[in-house]
């Protein structure tokens, strides 16, 4: 039997959500010092955070922590968008309609 | 990398409970993460019977403040508010070594570790690396007034169940649980059981924050719509700027206008104490130290006493009501292109009133090659003490053209500003080469700020600024007095001439002139014969390539211990002590020559003079304040040397291009 694979999750720059978003944060390409510290901060691996403020300066709360983080880090560190807001698994947009929780990487089956 | 190893093993004897430690005072680590209320606390728990020193071998503040009570004395040290223990930043470090014990003089007996409860579940993992030091520990929520108000409450006992070590609930701004908390820190003796929990520190944190908070949103929430819409206000690329400037500027204008009375008054009190000294003294030496040398090198500095407290008072309203984080984040982009962060802006903002509050204030940069390249061009930015020299200089440049004068004056606060942040992207790539710390910051929460918090804040940063002057700036004012001073000269025949005549004169006012006539003539005699004279003399040639003749060499050399003092010799050197502001005075100087008759202020060298104050360190106390807070002679030698060859530099392009260009004789 064979299995339709599922489509790759979306990954996208912190800096490319947009303002309410909601996504989950992947910090593999961050330094191990600059990691460490977010998640010092409160912002882990695989956190989930909303997006207060998002472009060129992102703001992201994470429970009760919000932090500021700068355009340059943002931009290393990796979103899988909890809710569309107009993107698509696939990267397209949707034209506002709400889509399902992109699946993480561990999650996707693999095919025969 | 850190030794996490010193901390999961606990002391084989914890210092808290051997029998000397009940005897004598004991010390107790302050730590917490940044933004939970720790200096709130601590300012709380030892009000004014604190004092601020550096850390051994660094320059971060160590607070150390007392509680007296019941017989009983407890030494509280305000360690610096860090994310977590292990992480490579120098804040970390110094806490780790605090805690292993490694910190001569900073051992502590056992540890108050505070958390922030509208934020647990990351303080708890905090709070749980440091108590696996194994020393003695008490826990102490703060901020359960605002989580309550957030729907959540917080059940103590079971904290302290899960904490092995006694929790307690206190408010640093109201006091409440305060004494329940002292007596708790007096009583913890043995070292905390802190829980060997077989799942991930995170997921420990989540399960006790899960037993232990109560009320309908104890999971925490992540939606605030108040401070979303302030985040978007303040934090906005255009509005975000707009609303910075504009409070910036309400904080100077309250700065300027609130501090000139009491300067005024200073100024006034250190004169009538010159006065009385004189008075109260024989003519002599003597006198003239105290009146001259003490008296007038620590008025020089003191002055700004009124500005520095008015400035740490108004930053620590503004940096409590959790403004000041959103400010740094919207700087950040324009600073990072200078290799500066976002905190740099007030630093340098606040130098345009004077550098000292300035470099003082840099302590609001977490990263210490950040803060140092801050430090180091702060004194580019135009202070109000060159505002005299800009004003006779752009006067005498454009005589009859206002608005020329106008931008002129402007411009010099334009090129300070250029060479501040061209000079920091010179350090950030050079000798303060790495890289900077990651914009990463935690916007606190909003509130009302605490008056009785920024009022320590102010009492201590005062305190700093006294002692700095009344140590190393007396010092220094005591050796350029007697650089001024000695060798006595002898007065000139003139001089002696006209005092002798004055005693012949019985209208007051003819005598009291001509006797001012004769204290010119005698000083400028003795400045010219005095080792700062000599010195004048001697290094004139290396300043003739900027245009300078011997008066302005002396002027431009005395005024090394204040640039305002340049105005000052001037007018004495060409026969005048009037005030600058009058017009018969710039007319003299207009006119007054060289020794070779030639006009002393032409076109050329009053160009290159408005570029060598406007680059020039030409401040003894912005010296003595950088070396303190950089920690070290070698920072504070490196400001003046690259702003002596950066003002030498651009004097001389300036002089000999007007050369080219033509520009002649005013």
């Amino acid at each position: 039997m064979s299995v339709i694979p599922t489509p790759a999750p979306i990954r996208i720059p912190l800096t490319q959500l947009r303002r309410g978003d909601r996504a989950v944060v992947e910090l593999g390409a961050l330094e191990p010092d600059e990691s460490k510290l977010l998640e010092a901060m409160g912002l882990a691996n695989e956190a989930e955070v909303r997006v207060c403020r998002s472009g060129s300066m992102c703001i992201v709360q994470i429970e009760a922590t919000r932090l500021g983080i700068s355009a340059a880090m943002a931009a290393r560190i990796l979103a899988r968008p909890c809710e569309c807001h107009g993107i698509g698994a696939n990267g397209k947009p949707l034209d506002g309609a709400e889509c399902p929780v992109a699946p993480r990487a561990s999650d996707v089956p693999a095919s025969r | 990398m850190p030794d996490s190893a010193d901390l999961s093993a606990p002391p084989a004897t914890p210092p808290g409970t051997s029998n000397d430690a009940r005897t004598r005072v004991r010390r107790v680590a302050l730590l917490g993460n940044p933004n939970v209320g720790k200096t709130t606390l601590f300012n709380r728990l030892c009000g004014l019977r604190a004092k601020t020193a550096n850390f051994p071998g660094s320059t971060v503040d160590a607070r150390v403040g007392t509680i007296a009570r019941d017989g009983a004395t407890t030494e509280i040290v305000d360690l610096p508010g860090i994310y977590a223990l292990d992480l490579d930043l120098p804040e970390s470090k110094l806490c780790r070594d605090c805690l292993a014990g490694r910190l001569a003089d900073y051992h502590p007996d056992a540890l108050l570790v505070v958390v922030d409860a509208t934020n647990l579940e990351r303080n708890l993992q905090f709070a749980l690396s440091a108590l696996r030091s194994g020393l003695p520990a008490v826990v102490v929520v703060t901020m359960t007034d605002v989580a309550a108000r957030k729907g959540l409450s917080i059940d103590d006992r079971a904290l302290g169940e899960h904490l092995g070590c006694p929790v307690v609930i206190a408010n640093g701004r109201t006091g409440e649980g305060i004494d329940r908390l002292v007596s708790t820190l007096q009583a913890a003796r043995t070292s905390a059981a802190a829980p060997n929990q077989g799942e991930s520190m995170a997921e420990w944190a989540g399960r006790v924050v899960e037993e232990s908070v109560g009320g309908e949103r104890a999971s925490g929430t992540d939606h605030d719509s108040i401070a979303d819409r302030l985040d978007s206000a303040f934090t906005h690329p255009v509005l975000g700027t707009a609303i910075f400037a504009l409070v910036m500027a309400a904080l100077f204008v309250v700065i300027f206008w609130l501090a000139a009375t009491p300067m005024d008054l200073l100024e006034e009190a250190f004169g009538a104490l010159a006065s009385w000294v004189r008075e109260l003294l024989p003519e002599g030496l003597l006198a003239d130290l105290l009146a001259d040398g003490v008296v007038n090198g620590l008025a020089s500095t003191l002055v700004f006493l009124p500005q520095i407290c008015l400035l740490f008072f108004l930053l620590s309203l503004l940096e409590d009501t959790g403004y000041l984080a959103r400010a740094a984040f919207v700087m950040d982009r324009i600073m990072c292109r200078f290799g500066l962060p976002g905190q740099a802006f007030v630093p340098l903002l606040s130098s345009h009133a004077c550098a000292l509050p300035g470099i003082m204030s840099t302590r609001l940069i977490p990263d210490r090659s950040d803060r140092l390249a801050t430090i180091l061009v702060a004194p580019f930015m135009s202070c109000s003490a060159r505002v005299p020299v800009y004003v006779l200089l752009t006067s005498l440049l454009f005589p009859t053209n206002a608005l020329r004068a106008g931008l002129a004056f402007a411009g010099c606060y334009i090129l300070g500003a250029i060479a501040a942040l061209g000079s920091a992207a010179i350090f950030r790539r050079t000798i303060l080469k790495g890289r900077s710390r990651p914009m990463v910051l935690e916007l606190p929460t909003y509130k009302w700020p605490s008056l009785r918090a920024a009022l320590l804040v102010t009492v201590d940063r005062a305190r700093t600024f006294l002692v700095n002057a009344g140590t190393i700036i007396m010092a220094i004012s005591i050796v350029m007095w007697w650089l001024s001073a000695f060798p006595r000269v002898e007065p000139p025949a003139p001089a002696t001439e006209l005092r002798a005549k004055a005693e012949t004169l019985a209208d007051d006012d003819a005598k009291a002139e001509l006797v001012a006539d004769a204290e010119r003539l005698e000083s400028e005699a003795q400045q010219r014969g005095s080792f700062a004279g000599m010195l004048g003399n001697a290094v004139q040639p290396v300043f003739a390539p900027l245009g300078y003749d011997r008066q302005l060499t002396v002027a431009v050399l005395t005024s090394f211990l204040a640039r305002e003092v340049f105005v000052t010799t001037m007018t004495v050197l060409v026969g005048t002590d009037d005030d600058i502001e009058d017009e018969r005075v710039r007319q003299r100087l207009a006119t007054a020559t060289r020794d070779d008759g030639s006009p002393l202020f032409d076109v050329r060298t009053n160009a290159s003079l408005l570029v060598f104050f406007v680059l020039a360190m030409q401040c003894l106390p912005t010296l003595a304040v950088t070396r303190r807070e950089s920690g070290s002679w070698k920072w504070a030698l490196l400001q003046l040397g690259w702003m002596s060859v950066v003002a030498y530099v651009a004097a001389f392009a300036t002089y000999q291009g007007l050369g080219l260009l033509g520009a002649g004789a005013a």
